[in-house]
């Protein structure tokens, strides 16, 4: 399908689901039958432009970028992300790994790139991060995920990650493992995955959202569920974003990757 | 403890609420023994709240500070042994204040409302709540309640027919604190402390008390 005809497809799209606000997973089946791919592939199209283009102070690409695999190297990364850079001795998801080759490589300022991390359809904000993600992640389209925790520092993220996971604290006393640690769960009529089984849903991460328009990335999911949790919002790329991130993922290897997704 | 000492240990807990993100306090070592987790994962969880959320102001960070129930029930993922499980339902019920004038059944038909909206407490830069509605109790994101509902969540028990066991003196107190503080009964119950967090008015309290028990309301039907 050429990308106007997608375009006009996905107003139609757009539209239908306003007016069932209660979209059930049985019409999602439907609009993923109706489309050839994800419409998030617009964003994997975008995501490869920016990649390849000259940004920033220092008017330079992301080419240069090591997200685990060398300088450049896009194939397979995200497979094994998050993991443990030797240059930063952190653990780091692929979105605080970008973040920090926009910061060094381009020399763009964090602050900025954290305020335009989340795109917002409503208001016209439109985000690049996303993009380039969808972009990254989708290399790995096909490859399990596997993360091998070989190095201390990923262990302890892992480690850190579950107890995290638990911890209770807001207005609610919630965690995540209130909502996310059994199966056939639901809030209202919204299945809640289990993190401790299922190896399908981490691996559609990022996904398109047809209730919000975008490509939704995992850490926005997190900043989301703690907001839902009545928690103030977390730092993008912070350091528990990271740990939840590891936890999860390792809990879903040998999940396959089959991103962006299409989802509610 | 006593309500008092429950109240000083709240209070402390929120004045030196970095302190305490950063570490076990000595008291709390003791308890841990046996958890789910070890020391040193916790200790390396608290340190991690600590930088993870550090655009927020320091009256949001309060909300990332844990009492002593939440502490313990996070350690033990929930299932802690039975000595802590009666020190925690202890600790929760000493946390319970009841209404001046009395536990009273309210308005059934506020508390249908009230039941269905998950509105209120949400902060942030990003998306808060304004605080032009009232806060809702969000029942209905875990429970059955009337039956013409279908959009119900399953976190917890149906509360279908709840009105069938009467509306004793019993039944209503139970009712109060059950909305109030669920933990004082079920040690780290899912269910969130209403009452305690001030999510709900004694008043929002009595409307869905009545939306439970009330024979006219169609949880009942
Ligand atoms: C009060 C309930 C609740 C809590 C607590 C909660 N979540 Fe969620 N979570 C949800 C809901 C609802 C969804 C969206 C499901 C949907 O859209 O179908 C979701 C979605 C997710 C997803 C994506 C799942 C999917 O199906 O694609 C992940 C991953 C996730 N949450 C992780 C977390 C983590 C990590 C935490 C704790 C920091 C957490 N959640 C806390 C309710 C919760
Ligand atoms: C996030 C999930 C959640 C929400 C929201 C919630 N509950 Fe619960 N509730 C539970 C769970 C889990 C239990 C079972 C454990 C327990 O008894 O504490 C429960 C138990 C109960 C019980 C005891 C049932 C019995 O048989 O005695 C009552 C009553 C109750 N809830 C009422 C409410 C009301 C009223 C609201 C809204 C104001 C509410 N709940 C909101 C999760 C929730």
């Amino acid at each position: 399908m050429n990308k106007l005809l997608k375009l006009v497809t996905l107003g139609v799209l757009g539209s239908s689901l306003t007016i069932s606000a209660h979209a059930e997973e049985a019409s999602v089946k439907d609009y993923r039958a109706m489309l050839e791919d994800s419409p998030g592939e617009f964003w994997v199209d975008d995501g490869e432009e920016l990649f390849h283009a000259k940004a920033g102070p220092k008017n330079v690409s992301l080419e240069k970028c090591d997200l685990g695999k060398g300088p450049g190297v896009v194939e397979g990364v995200y497979a094994e992300l998050p993991k443990y850079f030797k240059d930063t001795d952190k653990v780091m998801d692929l979105e605080s790994r970008l973040m920090h080759c926009m910061i060094t490589l381009q020399g763009k300022d964090k602050d900025t790139i954290i305020k335009n991390a989340f795109s917002n359809p409503k208001k016209g904000k439109d985000s690049e991060m996303e993009k380039i993600v969808a972009y990254v992640a989708a290399q790995s389209n096909g490859d399990k995920f596997n993360l091998t925790l070989s190095h201390p520092k990923e262990m302890a993220s892992y480690k850190t990650g579950e107890a995290l996971f638990w911890r209770r604290s807001g207005s609610m006393d919630f965690s995540c493992a209130t909502c996310h640690a059994a199966d056939g769960k639901r809030i209202r009529l919204q299945t809640l995955y289990n993190a401790y089984n299922d190896k399908t849903t981490i691996p559609s991460w990022p996904t398109y959202r047809v209730s919000k328009s975008t490509v939704r990335t995992m850490q926005n999911r997190m900043w989301d569920c703690h907001w839902q949790m009545r928690l103030p919002d977390v730092d993008f790329g912070s350091k528990a974003t990271i740990d939840l991130i590891t936890f999860m993922t390792k809990e879903s290897n040998g999940g396959e990757i089959h991103v962006p997704s299409i989802k509610r | 403890m006593k309500k008092s000492t429950v109240k000083t240990w709240l209070a402390t807990s929120t004045t030196v609420a970095m302190v305490m993100l950063s570490g076990i306090s000595s008291g709390y070592a003791t308890e841990i023994k046996g958890a789910a987790f070890d020391a040193e994962t916790l200790k390396s969880a608290e340190q991690t709240v600590n930088e993870s959320w550090t655009r927020s102001t320091p009256e949001e960070r309060k909300r990332l500070v844990q009492d002593y129930s939440n502490k313990v029930c996070s350690a033990y993922k929930n299932k802690p042994t039975p000595e802590l499980a009666a020190k925690i339902k202890q600790f929760n019920k000493e946390l319970i204040s009841y209404p001046q004038e009395g536990i009273q059944l309210g308005d059934w038909k506020n508390g249908a409302k009230l039941a269905s909206s998950g509105y209120g407490m949400r902060i942030g830069k990003i998306k808060p709540d304004t605080g032009k509605k009232p806060n809702g109790g969000n029942c209905y994101a875990c429970h059955a309640l009337a039956p013409n509902e279908p959009a119900a969540g399953n976190l917890g028990p149906s509360l279908t027919g709840y009105g069938k066991r009467g509306t004793s003196d019993a039944m209503v107190k139970y009712t109060y604190e059950k909305i109030y503080n669920a933990h004082a009964f079920y040690a780290c119950s899912g269910m969130p402390r209403f009452g305690v967090h001030n999510v709900l008015t004694s008043k929002q309290i009595a409307d869905i008390m009545a939306f439970l028990m009330d024979p006219k309301s169609p949880v009942n039907q």
